[in-house]
């Protein structure tokens, strides 16, 4: 069966952390059911959707949604959007708007996996992110997924806030490894400039993250995790075997998918788009809320494949991207590997830590075929 | 007279200001006389013209050509600018007679000019002139003076690009530009302005009082010394009310040594330059601590060095970067790092590669500048 995601957006939060750029809405507990009612509106305005192999439900703050209606919204939205049968359904969660009761309703309407956005188990880092749960809410919040019968459970981290510790950082990986997730996420904290840390960098009042203290922290993420049981399968993400997200795989494979909701992104037939991050607008009418998009050349496609294929850690064959590219990229690809930056077996390229950090530096390579000298 | 070329005249007439034909000039009128030269260099300001089937015996006194006092490197950002360049400095240099020019290469830089100006003034106005009405993307290298070196052989020389200095152990003697300054300013600014002539090698000539509120300072000073913002901080030590005139007095010997710059253990010519002994080290701090901050980090630590000959007298290091990973790269995401993915790639290709190091084109105009 060939693969296809549905994403919807689930804008609403309890409070914005600073560091967060997607489409988000503060409140507005009197706007949920209307959203949710408009969302299907868009669903079945889709034309000739492929039956859907995951279902990613994102935001925001999905369970900011009573589990009632998270559940009906699940509901209706399988009613007009097939589902393939042992289709991968993943509901982002914050851990203090978790419950084992409003999950186990998720469940029945179909979720099998659960995103719990942990970030940190040191207080004063999640003070600093502006975190409205503790370490404890976060532990809970696993627990009440299994409790509610799910299979397939992630925690996401972020490293690199600002004033965290080395040791805070070695420690919320240790919890988070004690809570026995399927799959982790560690993301550096990157600064956007329309955040409040990025006007609080612009002005002066915080600092960047420095990014040798990110590097480090990934070597020690992927130190821990790697030898835990977790298969580093994507730069940012670990999973036990088999547990890999197949949603997002999708995104580094130019996979196919449609995006519901504000600010969402689709990719179908060649073309990507999203929809306006307006709500009002969105809400006015769900079913015209293109607000962009971008149709790529040849040229322009084959290079996005390398430059996605590129964050899987299993490697591109070296035959395969000079297919795509038109180009042998052989040269670069061993001045890249004289550098430590990849090894080649062969056919084969793949990121080694060092790699993995300067990711864009060998794509970059890869593309402009400039040889490196280390 | 001057370049002893002959020419059919076609026309001679006054300007009224348009062009007004007639049969004869004669003493005492100012007008213009067309003859077909096609060689800029064959119309040389000043020059006398004589008949040929009689001809006068000496030209007559002419103008003294203008000596240029200050020196840059200017080169075009693209090499294809080139000719485009060339032509561009020969208009200007048909009504501006003080401009001089000659065709030099920089390792660094490409090829390009060695313009000489007759002041700081005079540099603004011609690059901003070949920028504007010409269209030209410039980069210009930080002004300097001519030298006067002495080999210990006993050839002299004229050094007018820092980079092109001897080897110090086969010089004997450099002589640099000196000129006398003078400065009226109302008395409370005395000390600053006195201060600021001290901290640029200048000997008091003399102090006057022109009634009971200004005061006439002489200094004399190395041009060097002047031509780089002496003026702006004559302004602001006095708070605008000082004003600042110079002549030049003929060279002096000075003990000046050329400071080179070596990235990642290559000298990059663009950056030499020659200063006094006691300001090297000052100067190699300064310009190593720019470019540290200016060169975007490598693949590996790449040492930046000010030397004198094989003596580093300063040395900072870009360390190698660690990461520049997108962090996340969903959904929302993938169009944007496309983006980014082609403007790094347009970058690339633009670089400048120096050694193994590469430096993008604004850091490496940036380093260049004044200051």
């Amino acid at each position: 069966m060939s693969r296809f995601g549905v994403y919807v957006h689930v804008p609403f939060c309890s409070s914005l952390c600073p560091y967060c750029d997607f489409a988000v809405v503060v409140g507005r507990g009197d706007m949920h059911e209307r959203y949710c009612d408009a969302l299907i509106d868009e669903a079945r305005a889709q034309r000739d959707i492929p039956v859907a192999t995951s279902l990613f439900i994102g935001g925001g703050t999905p369970t900011a949604l009573s589990p009632p209606l998270l559940r009906d919204l699940i509901e209706r939205l399988r009613a007009v959007l097939p589902l393939a049968d042992g289709a991968e359904v993943t509901v982002e969660a914050n851990p203090e708007s978790v419950t084992a009761t409003g999950l186990r309703e998720a469940a029945e309407a179909g979720v099998n996996r659960v995103s719990i956005g942990a970030q940190s188990f040191a207080p004063q880092v999640l003070r600093a992110l502006g975190r409205t749960h503790s370490a404890e809410q976060a532990a809970n919040a696993v627990a009440a997924a299994r409790a509610a019968g799910i299979g397939n459970v992630s925690l996401d981290l972020i490293y690199g806030s600002p004033g965290e510790t080395m040791e805070e950082w070695t420690t919320s990986v240790r919890r988070a490894l004690e809570e026995g997730p399927d799959h982790i996420s560690a993301y550096g904290l990157t600064i956007e400039a329309a955040t409040p840390f990025g006007k609080a960098v612009a002005r002066g009042a915080m600092d960047e993250p420095d990014q040798d203290d990110l590097a480090a922290k990934y070597e020690i993420a992927c130190a821990m995790l790697d030898g835990d049981g977790y298969r580093h399968y994507e730069i940012s993400n670990w999973a036990r075997p088999g547990f890999e997200s197949r949603h997002n795989i999708l995104y580094w494979t130019q996979g196919e998918y449609a995006g519901l909701g504000i600010a969402a992104h689709s990719h179908r037939d060649g073309v990507r788009w999203w929809n306006t991050r307006a709500l009002g607008r969105y809400l006015e009418d769900p079913t015209n809320a293109r607000d962009g998009s971008d149709a790529l050349d040849d040229r322009e496609r084959a290079e996005e494949w390398l430059s996605l294929r590129m964050r899987l850690i299993d490697g591109v064959s070296l035959d395969e991207a000079a297919a795509r590219l038109g180009r042998d990229v052989r040269l670069a690809a061993e001045a890249c590997e004289a550098a430590g930056l990849i090894t080649l077996e062969g056919d084969l390229l793949r990121l080694t830590t060092r790699g993995m950090l300067l990711e864009n530096d060998v794509t970059l390579r890869l593309l402009s075929a400039v040889p490196v000298r280390a | 007279m001057a370049t002893g070329a002959h020419h059919e005249v076609e026309e001679v007439g006054v300007m009224t200001p348009a062009t007004k034909p007639s049969n004869e000039l004669g003493v005492g009128e100012v007008g213009y006389l067309i003859s077909g030269i096609k060689e800029i260099g064959e119309a040389k300001v000043g020059d006398t013209v004589t008949e040929t089937s009689d001809p006068a015996r000496e030209p007559l006194p002419g103008y003294r050509e203008p000596k240029p006092m200050v020196y840059a490197g200017l080169y075009p950002i693209s090499g294809e600018d080139y000719p485009a360049l060339r032509d561009a400095l020969e208009k200007l240099q048909l009504n501006d007679a003080a401009l001089t020019f000659e065709p030099e290469t920089s390792r660094a830089l490409g090829f390009g000019f060695r313009l000489g100006f007759l002041g700081l003034l005079h540099m603004e106005i011609t690059r901003e002139r070949l920028e504007r009405e010409f269209d030209l993307s410039l980069v210009t290298t930080a002004p300097n003076v001519a030298y006067r070196v002495s080999l210990a052989g006993g050839d002299e020389s004229t050094v007018r690009n820092p980079s092109e200095m001897p080897d110090p152990g086969t010089i004997e003697k450099i002589e640099e530009p000196q000129v006398s300054v003078l400065m009226l300013t109302p008395k409370e600014y005395v000390g600053p302005l006195m201060d600021l002539c001290q901290s640029r090698r200048g000997v008091l000539d003399g102090m006057h009082y022109l009634g009971e509120d200004r005061v006439e300072l002489r200094y004399r000073l190395p041009l060097a010394e002047i031509i780089f913002d002496f003026f702006d901080q004559l302004k602001s030590r006095s708070r605008g009310y000082a004003s600042l005139d110079y002549e030049p007095i003929g060279y002096q010997p000075a003990q000046l040594v050329k400071v080179d710059i070596l990235l990642h253990g290559e000298p990059v010519d663009a950056f030499s330059a020659i200063v006094h002994k006691d300001k090297a080290q000052t100067y190699g701090r300064q310009m190593t601590e720019k470019l540290r901050q200016l060169i975007p980090r490598q693949l590996f630590d790449v040492p930046v060095q000010a030397a004198i000959g094989s003596r580093v007298i300063a040395r900072e290091t870009i360390k190698a970067k660690r990461k520049d990973v997108l962090a996340k790269c969903y959904g929302g995401d993938i169009t944007r790092k496309r983006k980014l993915l082609e403007r790094q790639k347009e970058c690339k290709s633009k670089m400048k590669q120096i050694s193994i190091v590469e430096v993008p084109q604004e850091a490496f105009i940036a380093a260049l500048q004044v200051g």
